[in-house]
């Protein structure tokens, strides 16, 4: 985990020193405030900075990275375009997909209970967030055909 | 007190109220059933169900879930000998030693019984004391809450497992997000990067569901070898009444070192259940007997971490301060609700505190009787399989996102705290700083700069003010508080 410290405690450092020179575009209103506007974040980064500092220079190896196993990577892949899809294609067509396709890439093979989740699942959440809670989910290609949303 | 007992049963006796309590108690079983999940999580994927709900009606199922959340990691950690959640882990070393002779229905039994009573009286302790406590903090200016947040802030000590390193790094990146947004005394922009949508901050919901619910898809993916099963061969006959009556000294000290610790920002149910383990071995008489599967050594941590829910709810509602993760996650479903907690809930919401109150004790009421009629249903329960879960969970984490505005960058937000949190996990730095931040951030910014304008510059107003010194010392010893319980937890069980 020492190697993976410095690693990450070096990217801190890197987006802090980046962040530190945003600051510098705040307004600065000091007849409001004894302290400016970036005093608070410039304070947080030059911490965050000296914090990550000393994680650096407690782990003793070279740096290395770790990448994140294969299941997660294509987890956050299928996550990332549910996402995107959500909104132009609508809840409907990309949910169900989603909950068909996400458990059979992490082995789950019973078919017949991945296509009661994926049909259930998606109506169950449309009847509780949409005719329960009232909150409307996106609709996407199907927004005209009616009564949907 | 008795009228404002009256205002509470009067805002929990309906229909939707009660409906409330009954479905978070059976969530929070179920959360805390399922090993990975814990009362936070359950409480974050919640949360965008509480949308469009009236606010005691939201915080009477979140409140309830997690309370039973904290008795139902109980049931894993006996049925199979894994912790459902970390409070959990206590119970199981007398818990699955009942279960290996075959009466895991004894254990369990005196597991929803003790956490009941537990449950009850951390409730009454939360009764009787909130409302001096709130009383007291209504005269707090600008000086007093901001050393109220950083002593809310020291709470990181207890949360930041082995490294006190990681928790800072994680609280000041937390801190550092809680900037970004529109000033609130200049009116200039921070760190908003041209999006119109930052300029209100960060969403606290997204960040909240992200941080807890999608990075534990993500987490859970990663642990997807690991197989659980629950035998289903035992008997589930449980405890009688004079078996349970045995077992009431226990019970009491362990629920009132529970609600004291509770109240305590950031002891946690976890340091709790210990502590009450060791503490009830160390008055018994017969300690040998405890490890070997006593139905003491499950009574003593059960009623000692569902105390600490009534203990942990007294700094959250009197000063705006969680005293626990779960309490952190109940602050963002508060601010939902455009309720900000602290002295001013109790004046201006009465109702929905009092709720609060009286809702815990039916949800003990309600935790007892699910808990024990649900018995081999929950056992049955551990075994589901979590390929099915997770996109369960990432799909309501999702859709719940975009519930909060309608809006798209609220889910991409709440994807981006997932990835954040999935990534702070992996490299073992604690997630309930950065919410904890993210709560207390804003407090702590205003009222230093206020109370600088109010002193005109001088930082003495923090030292001179007898309450700001009083908290700011108190920070100072809180910081050292986790080195004392984890002593005092310690001691080898079994």
């Amino acid at each position: 985990m020492v190697k993976t410290d410095r690693f990450v405690a070096l990217i801190i450092i890197g987006v802090s020193i980046y962040l530190y020179t945003r600051t510098g575009r705040f307004l600065d209103e000091t007849s409001v405030d004894p302290i400016s506007a970036a005093f608070f974040p410039r304070a947080i980064l030059i911490a965050l900075m000296a914090c990550s500092a000393w994680l650096v220079l407690k782990s003793k190896m070279p740096p290395a990275v770790f990448p994140a196993p294969a299941g997660v990577a294509l987890g956050a892949v299928q996550i990332v375009v549910y996402v995107m899809l959500i909104e132009p294609v609508g809840y409907f067509i990309v949910t169900p997909l989603f909950l068909l396709i996400f458990p059979a890439t992490l082995g789950y093979r019973r078919w017949g209970w991945l296509a009661g989740l994926a049909l259930g699942g998606t109506v169950l959440a449309y009847g509780v967030f949409t005719r329960v809670l009232g909150v409307p989910l996106p609709m996407g290609v199907l927004e005209n055909i009616g009564g949907l949303s | 007190m008795i009228e404002h007992i009256l205002l509470g049963l009067h805002a929990i006796g309906n229909l939707p109220a009660l409906i409330a309590i009954m479905a978070g108690v059976v969530l929070g079983i179920l959360v805390g059933v399922m090993p990975g999940l814990s009362a936070s999580t359950g409480v974050a994927l919640l949360v965008p169900f509480t949308y469009t709900m009236s606010p005691v009606a939201s915080m009477l199922l979140l409140v309830s879930l997690y309370m039973a959340g904290e008795y139902g990691g109980s049931i894993t950690s006996i049925a199979i000998g894994t912790p459902g959640t970390p409070a959990a882990a206590a119970t199981l070393f007398d818990g699955y030693k009942l279960t290996e002779k075959g009466q895991p229905g004894m254990a369990l039994g005196t597991s929803v019984v003790a956490s009941s009573i537990g449950g009850i009286i951390g409730a009454c302790v939360l009764l009787v004391f909130s409302e001096p406590l709130a009383r007291v903090a209504i005269s707090f200016g600008a000086a007093e809450y901001f050393a109220l947040a950083v002593f809310g802030l020291t709470i990181i000590s207890s949360m930041s497992g082995n490294s006190l390193l990681k928790g800072f790094i994680a609280m000041l990146i937390g801190l550092l997000l809680k900037t970004v947004g529109l000033d609130p005394f200049t009116g200039g922009e921070r760190f908003t990067f041209g999006v119109a949508k930052l300029m209100d901050g960060i969403s606290f919901i997204p960040a909240l569901i992200g941080l807890y619910a999608l990075s534990q898809v993500f987490i859970g993916i990663e642990q997807l070898g690991t197989k659980l099963s629950a035998k289903a061969h035992y008997s589930y006959k449980v405890p009688g009444i004079k078996q349970l009556a045995k077992l009431w000294r226990v019970i009491l000290q362990s629920s009132i070192i529970g609600s004291v610790i509770g109240v305590l920002p950031g002891a946690g149910a976890t340091i709790t259940s210990f502590i009450c383990y060791n503490e009830a071995k160390r008055f018994s008489k017969t300690p040998e007997i405890y490890g070997t599967g006593c139905l003491e050594g499950v009574a003593a941590p059960e009623s000692g971490n569902n105390a600490v829910v009534g203990g942990a709810l007294i700094p959250l509602l009197t000063l705006g301060i969680p005293g626990s993760a779960t309490a952190a996650v109940l602050i963002g479903a508060l601010m939902l609700h455009g309720l900000l907690p602290g002295p001013m809930l109790f004046v201006h919401n009465a109702d929905l505190v009092y709720g609060i109150f009286c809702g815990l004790f039916v949800a003990c009421f309600f935790q007892l009787i699910f808990g024990l009629a649900g018995i081999p249903l929950w056992i049955k329960i551990i075994s589901t399989p979590r390929a099915l879960l997770l996109p369960a969970i990432a799909a309501i984490a999702i859709i719940g996102a975009y519930g909060k505005d309608y809006s798209m960058v609220d889910v991409w937000l709440m994807t981006g705290f997932g990835f954040l949190g999935y990534f702070l996990r992996k490299y073992k730095f604690p997630v309930t700083p950065v919410i904890l931040a993210l709560v207390l951030g804003g407090i702590l910014e205003e009222n230093f700069r206020r109370a600088l304008i109010m002193s005109d510059g001088s930082y003495g107003i923090f030292f001179t003010k007898p309450i700001s010194l009083v908290l700011l010392i108190m920070a100072v010893l809180s910081l050292g508080s986790p080195l004392i319980m984890k002593k005092l937890a310690r001691g080898k069980p079994g």
